[in-house]
């Protein structure tokens, strides 16, 4: 009887055990898995941000209304007939620029002495869900060669993801 | 006695089943962190090269060296992967980069604004040390030469290239390239780009000219029209993905041409005196040629030229005082 209670007493403790090896090996699984999940979601957000960099450097340096003088670039420096152009062609070369920009929205405000600021949208891809959206402000100068006026404004890109 | 001899190997057996249990959940978590450590990689090596490619694009005439991680990154017109790596590429489709297919160890790189003839789009550059440009001493490689990018190129003469090849071909330079305007020698490693300036030639690298692309098996021909477009033949691993790239800087030029023309038509509203007409005449032509996309001479040529007629409507309406087209 005491031999017997004793088997039974083995049984259990390799039982109990072996439970504990399998809740250990569990915890150790749930703890990779949960720890995965974490870093894809930082790999995730990074990605994110950069591709909203990337979007936001596209749109800054975009040839299309970027003032030249002499045929070269002036860096942060708008050609204000360039980008009326630019707003109309836009909506005519979907095909171009909707995989260029995908989630973008870009506004124009400028400031005139005389009446203050004025805003116009230049394009609007904004979508109607967004889990985050990021806002960039670009100071810029504009010269309007049909007046030959200079004025001052901020390009709002709003980056929807 | 029996019944300690079962206990006891039962319990054996409890020790050898605990144990491959414990041994196997160790291999699996292994793998799969072995996976995702290398699945990880890729997509860190992609998001950043993404950003670097950018970053190259946007420093004209900047020469950049990037070193790259251990992995081979393969380079389509449309895109650009790992080697080895089941997962898609990421798409370039923004970018306009002339390369050769593989770079490896590490990424040399370069970028040019396309002038046609107004700033249309950077042109990007990428190499890899592996790959190494001869030029062949004659007077338009020659010119090519001391205007070429910083990385690993010769100037060589035609009798001695052969010895001079097969020294440098190997294991340190996957892929040769001679630039040459003779009949080139070619082999595995071995490609050549044949030029034949056609108009310009005065000018060069800044004329339109015939580039053929000499492969181990295969022989095809396309065209350069400008410095930009001639550095892009240089670069590309072969015709096809340079002209990718060339219908790509045409849509652009395309867009471009349609904003620089309706910025002058208001203009023209305005002043009465300037004449603009002209101008939104060889805007319409260029918008016209670069349309369909076409990368024979008679489509490029046309380019080519009314680029220089729109350039020349530039000067002379800067000559009377008139907002220019660009």
């Amino acid at each position: 009887m005491i031999k017997n209670k004793k088997a039974q007493l083995e049984i259990m403790q390799s039982a109990f055990s072996l439970l504990i090896i399998f809740f250990i090996i569990a915890i150790a699984v749930i703890f990779f898995v949960v720890q995965m999940k974490s870093m894809n979601n930082q790999k995730l957000d990074q990605f994110l941000i950069i591709s909203q960099i990337k979007k936001s450097k596209n749109i800054a340096l975009l040839p299309e209304v970027q003032f030249t003088s002499e045929n070269i670039a002036v860096s942060d420096h708008y050609d204000k007939a360039a980008l009326m152009a630019f707003k109309e062609i836009i909506d005519n070369n979907q095909i171009y620029y909707r995989p260029l920009f995908q989630n973008v929205k870009l506004r124009l405000d400028e400031y005139d002495f005389k009446t203050g600021w004025k805003e116009q949208v230049i394009f609007d891809y904004s979508p109607k869900q967004f889990s985050d959206m990021k806002e960039f402000q670009i100071p810029v100068a504009l010269t309007d060669p049909e007046e030959y006026r200079k004025s001052f404004g901020v390009i709002y890109l709003e980056v929807y993801s | 006695m029996k019944k300690a001899i079962i206990m006891s190997q039962l319990n054996w057996i409890y020790i050898a089943f605990v144990g491959g249990i414990i041994i196997l959940s160790a291999l699996t978590v292994i793998g799969k962190m072995k996976k995702s450590s290398e699945y990880n990689l890729v997509s860190d090596i992609k998001i950043y090269l993404d950003n670097i490619l950018k970053n190259i694009q946007l420093s004209n005439k900047a020469e950049m060296d990037i070193k790259l991680p251990d992995v081979d990154v393969i380079f389509e017109c449309d895109s650009f992967s790992i080697k080895g790596q089941q997962s898609s590429g990421l798409p370039i489709s923004d970018n306009i980069i002339f390369s050769p297919r593989i770079l490896r160890d590490k990424m040399f790189g370069y970028s040019l604004y396309w002038n046609m003839p107004f700033e249309t789009e950077f042109f990007s550059y990428v190499t890899s040390p592996g790959v190494k440009y001869y030029f062949i001493d004659e007077p338009y490689p020659k010119k090519l030469f001391f205007t070429f990018p910083d990385i690993d190129k010769d100037l060589i003469n035609f009798t001695d290239s052969n010895d001079e090849i097969k020294r440098d071909s190997g294991e340190k330079n996957y892929m040769i390239r001679i630039i040459t305007t003779s009949a080139p020698t070619i082999n595995k490693e071995v490609s050549a780009i044949k030029i034949e300036v056609i108009t310009d030639k005065e000018t060069f690298p800044d004329s339109f000219g015939k580039v053929t692309f000499f492969e181990e098996e295969s022989e095809a021909s396309s065209f350069f029209m400008d410095k930009a477009t001639l550095f892009g033949a240089i670069y590309s691993q072969d015709q096809e993905r340079y002209e990718c790239n060339l219908k790509k800087a045409m849509q652009k030029l395309n867009v471009m041409s349609n904003i620089k023309r309706d910025k002058i038509t208001e203009f023209k509203s305005t002043f009465l005196y300037c004449p603009y007409d002209e101008a939104i005449g060889y805007l319409n032509e260029m918008i016209k040629a670069t349309a369909p996309l076409k990368t024979d001479q008679d489509s490029l040529m046309k380019i080519y030229v009314t680029a220089k007629k729109i350039k020349k409507e530039n000067l002379l309406l800067q000559r009377l005082s008139c907002p220019m087209i660009y």
